[in-house]
């Protein structure tokens, strides 16, 4: 099979290989920035951009062997239009910018974003590449979301807080007030309580993985 | 051979993708510095009508300004900023005054503090700070309503002791699982209240509602 035109594999990326339920890659801005769904959701997109520039950039020149250099100048790729990102959006997003504080410079810290363009794209196609680093950012964007989602119900009561600043003034409708919920958990809205509904988010894949692995054994009987 | 080209090509590459790095940035820096200041300054001014909203005074609040040292007694301010006045018919009727507090959680947390007349709180808020998110961030009015708990304080209302929270003594509800915030942040305004007190005759320019 050619090594440099690979079909990727949509549901692997997503679920066998999703990378922070199984790789546990981008732990970081996980526990950091999944408070509610619109940090979430802006750090997940910012990412997926991150991920496709650096892993372009990192395909483009794969065939130029740049030895241990290789590393250093897709770091510099990725830090470098972070900065950019950062820069535009204190233009014309300031309160979205404002809102996700010092996480934004943090995407550089990100392993995904370097695994990506080093195993991958630094071996492959660009157009491959640039599909692997969509699925991939697109796979870490969902469990962002997913978390955040979780955490700001548990944790403030209420959903979709502050989604106009993505959205435009129209989203501030989107706010949904749960008054059911009258002692929220705040547990939830800490770092700490991001860490153990992470750890159960992966005890329930794990667990569907087993039971379906199950039933295909039993169907197998 | 390999070796040598390899590291040459390394280090031309280095070379090349930070030039071209500093160089995209530093364009971007340039045409976006304009908008970026005056983003800034619109957050700020927002603060600044959050305190004293339109309809209480009648000049430019947010140029309507005094200066104030970095070395002033009791704003503990890193570098130089300024004060606010907020008039009605040439009265000033309020100031709004930056304090920073440099006993945070995790460092500073500026905050503007909002002065009346009479030299009561009309309001706090906060600028920038770094505080624990979930836990002392809860202090900001998007996580909770307690900046407001300090509205309508005075001096006179409420005594040096006081400005602490109520397992401290103090008349002020802390946060569940975050108190040095909290108390940092009282401690700032009841500074900000001693400033107003002790240059009164200065920034609301007349002797009523004195003492």
């Amino acid at each position: 099979m050619s090594m440099s035109s690979q079909k990727p594999d949509f549901l692997g990326m997503l679920w066998d290989r999703n990378p922070v339920l199984v790789g546990l890659l981008g732990l970081c801005p996980l526990i950091g920035v999944t408070h509610s769904t619109i940090s979430s959701l802006s750090l997940g997109l910012i990412t997926i951009v991150v991920m496709v520039i650096t892993s372009c950039v990192a395909s483009l020149t794969r065939s130029i062997s740049f030895g241990g250099a290789r590393v250093t100048i897709v770091i510099m790729v990725s830090t470098a239009s972070i900065t950019l990102i950062d820069l535009l959006m204190g233009a014309y997003a300031y309160q979205l910018r404002q809102a996700l504080g010092i996480f934004l410079p943090l995407v550089s810290v990100n392993s995904l974003v370097l695994a990506r363009a080093t195993i991958f794209a630094s071996k492959n196609s660009t157009r491959s590449s640039v599909l692997d680093a969509l699925i991939m950012g697109f796979s870490f964007a969902l469990i962002l979301v997913l978390l955040g989602t979780i955490r700001e119900l548990l944790g403030t009561g209420a959903l979709f807080a502050n989604m106009h600043l993505l959205f435009g003034p129209k989203a501030q409708a989107w706010h949904l007030e749960m008054p059911f919920i009258e002692n929220p958990l705040i547990l939830a809205s800490t770092p700490a309580g991001a860490f153990l509904i992470t750890g159960l988010l992966i005890a329930v894949k794990n667990k569907v993985d087993s039971t379906s692995h199950v039933q295909r054994v039993n169907k197998a009987i | 051979m390999k070796v040598f080209v390899n590291v040459l090509l390394g280090g031309m590459g280095i070379v090349l993708t930070a030039s071209l790095s500093v160089f995209c940035i530093e364009q971007t820096y340039l045409a976006t510095k304009e908008k970026i200041q005056s983003e800034t300054r619109r957050a700020k001014a927002k603060k600044l009508f959050e305190i004293f909203p339109q309809t209480t005074h009648d000049n430019d609040l947010a140029t309507d300004t005094f200066p104030l040292k970095a070395d002033t007694p009791l704003l503990e301010l890193r570098k130089a900023s300024t004060g606010y006045k907020a008039r009605k018919n040439g009265e000033v009727i309020g100031i709004i005054l930056p304090v920073t507090a440099r006993d945070g959680y995790a460092g500073d947390i500026q905050i503007l503090v909002g002065i009346n007349q009479d030299t009561s709180v009309q309001g706090v808020r906060l600028l920038a700070h770094r505080e624990t998110a979930g836990l002392g961030d809860r202090v900001d009015l998007d996580k909770s309503n307690w900046l407001l708990s300090m509205d309508g304080r005075s001096l006179k209302n409420t005594p040096r002791e006081k400005w602490a929270v109520s397992k401290e003594g103090g008349e002020f509800d802390k946060l569940t699982g975050a108190t040095i915030t909290p108390k940092a942040i009282l401690r700032a305004t009841r500074r900000a209240l001693e400033f107003a007190e002790a240059h009164y005759i200065s920034m609301f320019e007349s002797r009523n509602n004195l003492l």
